[in-house]
């Protein structure tokens, strides 16, 4: 008889699916098909008929009725629904700050996945993609070491001769050279980047009007970018309109929405070996960019190893010759420039260790929602204590508690994904407009998917918790007012949960504190070279007529000094040199080094403190250094004001002061060794002019006059040294603000979450202070008596926080060109300010509280 | 009308439960119609059919007895009510009506 028997799994299917008074009949028909199918068909067709049966038994008057009964009157999920949404509506408040808080936090990640989600689809546009790859130079001189996204000039030839695999170089230059424009009326300067025949090849963007091959059939065509083009061009008339020197050829899809590149104008002009001596230097690796495409079946780590080889062989030429650093040129995929964090990557919105600190920023921020939401969710399952009890007493199931819970968090949670998704809908399309970088706007479904599961768990382990417990807990337990003091009860996890979670909020509050110094810091320093009065030029010529000019503009009425200095500060990059000691010629040094004419003593006087006596006479050059500089070059023999100096030819020069609030080429970060070299020669390529403050634009008009005069086909175009220095640092500004607008989005997470606390520990104990008031308590006694636990939690919080915040501060923060001590007076001033915004919170709500009549909260009882 | 109509399939489920007589139940009738037309009938589709038999009142069924091979369920048993019965006279009446005023000539097979 086992034969006979219907496949098991089906029936109960049937069974399932099948209206209990059709059941009977139906089932025994099967039942009676089954069995004869299996004495003339055999078991295994008569199965399979079985199966095939009870499939085509799944339509309307069959199942209609009974699934629709299950669902319709499934009182159980209706009632779960309409008391969530009782309790949620009646704690409005909770729910409020629940949904809102959570939201904020999960659609601030979704910009923080978005960016970096947007980053890494940077360059997949370009055809073999694959075979792409960009030539980093990794330049090391002893105590100094970094990685380029640039390299030299000469490299293209030796590449070019030492790897064949290579089916395509191409190569950008950029990084200094600029042209003037009149552009609707007004003059405009534009950076021009020179590309060869190859780039646009390698990296073939979308050509919209015009071709590519046009830069290099004529020298004066250039390529503009459809940015530009929009802003200052129409589409109808600009090719062959003249921009500048230049005529427009083409325009072609803007760079940086679609890859690591980020320019403008482009023309074929490229420098190569027969560039002047600067350019084509083994010293100057900042200019050019190279990218190699290999052929099909090359392998990239051939290619690395002849790039290694070529490396040793560059590095034996220039052995000997000046104080070159030591090279090495490293094959980067094109997938991973995007997010390199080589130096002088351009366009990339976030490089690796941006990525880093976001998933960090993001990893915190949702640790303190996790920890809010199930706090608030706990919050106000504790106050329904009796209600549970109840619904026990009336014979309530534990899963039917459970979902309980879980259905009311569950239905928080998914508001409050909506909610944030309709936050990041909002925002996006502003964010994406005025970021200069590429940030995708639309949400793919694999992101959706994570935050929806993300939010799904939040709610799930916020219901299940108080879910668990009281299903667990018996009713006498629950009815009890004293609570056992062995067991971690739900009380207990609470309070350890609001501990953490207010150290996390503290920690933040702190580092953003300290961040903020650091920055206005940074922001607000002093150099050398400021001052309102200072207005800075670039001269065209190197010849005498620089001099004659010199010379003309110290005469003007207005000008108080006229110094040479170059390059000039902020505007470029203070060329890298290798420096020897005089008295060591084993230890070789860098440092950035500008030169400048003896007037430029005047223009600094303030800033110099000289190591000896100031020089009456100067017959020599000397330098003026750094702090860094200062440190780095005093060994055990000798201070560096002891020793002389080399920029690598046997010339030595003495170091005779420091100059204060000297940085390098960066002003934000890195503080490297610098020095000014004072020197007696006097041919100005470029200066800086001190004016009269009361004849300030008379001055500048006199200037110009006598500009035009002597560079009659040139524009004037002063530069104002406090200016260059805010754009010098306004990449140090932007990233800053979006740490901070990411620190105040935790802090306002975080308060939300106190408001939603100290508004449960002001309801909870509503009936205590009605008590307490009609014994003859004052609302200071009561706020006192509420704030005693709080108390406690802030002194553990700082316990945590601060050393907390001290070691991540020294450990991930980079050092600074203007380094900011920590004191204790910065984690006081935080943990006061803390303490008091979380003890106004919690007066607050307590003095509302305490000031309602004490009958109406004593009525119930 | 749509009360009394009697579909095609409900049309041979009617008369196959007066050919059975007093045996039609469920897979009794299964097996008459699909040996009688060479058609698999799904049971669910033979339920359906008699649900609607049922609700324009054509059919009425009561339980049998049970048996072993139905592993203790009881068949249940219809017959053709009088309405039924009415409606599948209606029924041959009309095709016969339909049948006679047919000419003759549009019934020849075309040759060829």
């Amino acid at each position: 008889m086992e034969n006979n028997q219907t496949p098991r799994f089906w029936t109960r299917i049937f069974k399932w699916l099948c209206h209990d008074s059709l059941f009977e009949e139906l089932q025994g028909d099967l039942e009676e098909s089954f069995v004869k199918n299996t004495h003339t068909k055999g078991p295994r067709k008569a199965k399979a008929i079985y199966r095939k049966e009870v499939l085509k038994m799944v339509r309307g008057s069959i199942i209609d009725t009974k699934l629709s009964s299950r669902l319709i009157n499934c009182a159980f999920v209706t009632h779960c629904f309409r008391s969530s949404y009782r309790s949620l509506m009646k704690q409005w408040a909770y729910s409020l700050l629940n949904i809102v808080g959570f939201a904020a936090a999960l659609s601030i990640c979704l910009f923080c996945v978005n960016a970096i989600y947007s980053n890494k689809q940077l360059d997949q546009k370009f055809s073999d993609k694959e075979r792409i790859y960009r030539v980093n130079t990794h330049a090391t001189l002893r105590s100094y070491s970094g990685t380029w996204a640039t390299s030299q000039i000469p490299l293209y030839e030796k590449i070019k001769e030492a790897i064949p695999e290579a089916d395509k170089i191409a190569i950008i230059q950029g990084g200094a050279w600029a042209f003037d424009a009149f552009i609707k009326g007004t003059k405009q300067r534009f950076q021009l980047n020179s590309v060869n025949q190859d780039f646009l090849k390698v990296l073939d963007y979308d050509i919209i009007l015009g071709s590519a091959e046009s830069i290099h059939e004529n020298p004066a065509n250039v390529i503009i970018t459809e940015r530009l083009m929009d802003k200052y061009f129409d589409k109808e008339t600009v090719i062959g309109s003249s921009f500048g020197p230049y005529i427009v050829s083409g325009v072609m899809e803007t760079p940086n929405k679609v890859s690591h590149l980020d320019f403008d104008v482009l023309n074929g002009n490229v420098k190569d070996k027969n560039a002047s001596l600067f350019y084509s230097s083994w010293a100057v690796y900042q200019r050019q960019q190279l990218y190699i495409k290999s052929f099909e079946n090359a392998e990239p780590l051939i290619i690395q190893n002849k790039l290694n080889l070529l490396s040793e062989q560059i590095n034996k030429e220039l052995d000997g010759k000046g104080n070159m650093p030591d090279f090495q040129y490293i094959l980067e995929p094109l997938n991973e420039v995007a997010s390199s964090s080589a130096s002088n990557n351009q366009g990339a919105l976030l490089h690796a260790t941006g990525q880093k600190s976001v998933i960090w920023l993001m990893l915190i921020l949702l640790g303190i929602c996790t920890f809010n939401y199930t706090n608030l969710a706990m919050s106000s399952a504790l106050t329904r204590t009796k209600e549970v009890a109840v619904r026990k007493v009336m014979g309530s199931k534990k899963t039917s508690l459970i979902l309980q819970f879980l259905t009311e968090t569950i239905l928080l949670s998914t508001i409050a994904f909506g909610l944030g998704l309709l936050f990041f809908k909002l925002l996006a399309p502003e964010f994406s407009s005025f970021s200069s970088f590429y940030f995708q706007t639309d949400l793919g479904f694999e992101q959706l998917g994570v935050f929806f599961l993300f939010s799904l768990s939040m709610g799930l382990i916020s219901g299940l918790i108080p879910g668990l417990t009281f299903s667990n807990i018996s009713v006498l337990q629950l009815f009890k007012t004293t609570k056992s003091k062995s067991r971690l009860s739900l009380g207990h996890l609470k309070k350890l949960m609001v501990i953490f979670q207010m150290s996390v909020s503290l920690f933040v509050f702190i580092f953003g504190y300290i961040l903020i110094k650091q920055s206005q810091l940074i922001t607000g320093q002093k150099t050398p070279f400021s001052g309102e009065n200072l207005i800075a030029d670039e001269l065209p010529r190197y010849d005498s007529t620089n001099v004659v000019f010199k010379n003309e503009v110290a005469r003007i009425s207005g000008v108080k000094l006229v110094s040479r200095v170059e390059p000039l500060p902020f505007v470029h990059q203070m060329p890298l040199w290798g420096v020897k000691k005089q008295h060591s010629q084993e230890d070789h040094f860098s440092a950035e080094v500008t030169s400048a004419d003896t007037s430029f003593l005047r223009l600094v006087s303030s800033s110099i403190k000289w190591y000896g006596a100031p020089p009456k006479e100067i017959k020599e050059p000397f330098f003026l250094v750094n702090e860094v500089f200062a440190k780095e070059f005093s060994d055990s023999l000798m201070h560096v004001s002891e020793g002389k100096y080399s920029l690598g030819a046997e010339v030595y020069y003495p170091v005779l002061g420091r100059l204060e609030n000297l940085h390098g080429s960066d002003q934000a970060l890195d503080p490297n060794p610098a020095a000014i070299l004072i020197e007696i020669s006097d041919e100005p390529s470029s200066f800086i002019v001190q004016l009269e403050e009361s004849s300030f634009h008379e001055s500048i008009k006199s200037i110009e006059s006598l500009y035009h005069q002597q560079f009659p086909k040139e524009a004037f175009q002063p530069l104002f040294l406090d200016d260059m220095l805010d754009q010098s640092l306004s990449e140090f500004s932007s990233v800053i603000k979006a740490i901070l607008f990411i620190f105040s989005a935790v802090i306002v997470i975080t308060i939300m979450g106190q408001i939603g606390m100290s508004m449960y520990l002001a309801k909870s104990r509503q009936k205590e202070i009605g008590i307490r008031k009609v014994l003859g308590t004052n609302v200071q006694q009561i706020i006192n008596l509420i704030l005693k636990s709080t108390y406690l939690q802030l002194v553990v919080a700082t316990v945590l926080a601060c050393p907390i915040a001290f070691w991540v501060y020294n450990q991930a923060v980079p050092s600074f060109t203007v380094q900011l001590t920590i004191e204790w007076q910065h984690f006081a001033t935080a943990v006061v300010t803390f303490a008091l915004l979380i003890a106004s919170l919690i007066i607050i709500q307590t003095w509302s509280t305490s000031n309602s009549e004490p009958v109406d909260s004593l009525r119930n009882e | 009308m749509k009360g009394t109509y009697l579909g095609e399939f409900q049309e041979v489920v009617l008369l196959t439960i007066l050919v059975l007589e007093g045996n039609a139940y469920g897979v009794s009738i299964q097996e008459e119609i699909e040996n009688r037309t060479s058609r698999s009938v799904s049971r669910g589709a033979l339920h359906t059919a008699l649900t609607r038999l049922d609700e324009k009142g054509f059919i009425s069924s009561e339980y049998g007895g049970a048996t072993a091979e139905r592993g203790g369920r009881r068949k249940r048993f219809y017959q053709v009510t009088n309405l039924g019965k009415s409606a599948l006279e209606e029924a041959k009446a009309l095709r016969e009506d339909l049948w006679s005023s047919v000419p003759k000539v549009a019934l020849q097979k075309v040759q060829g």
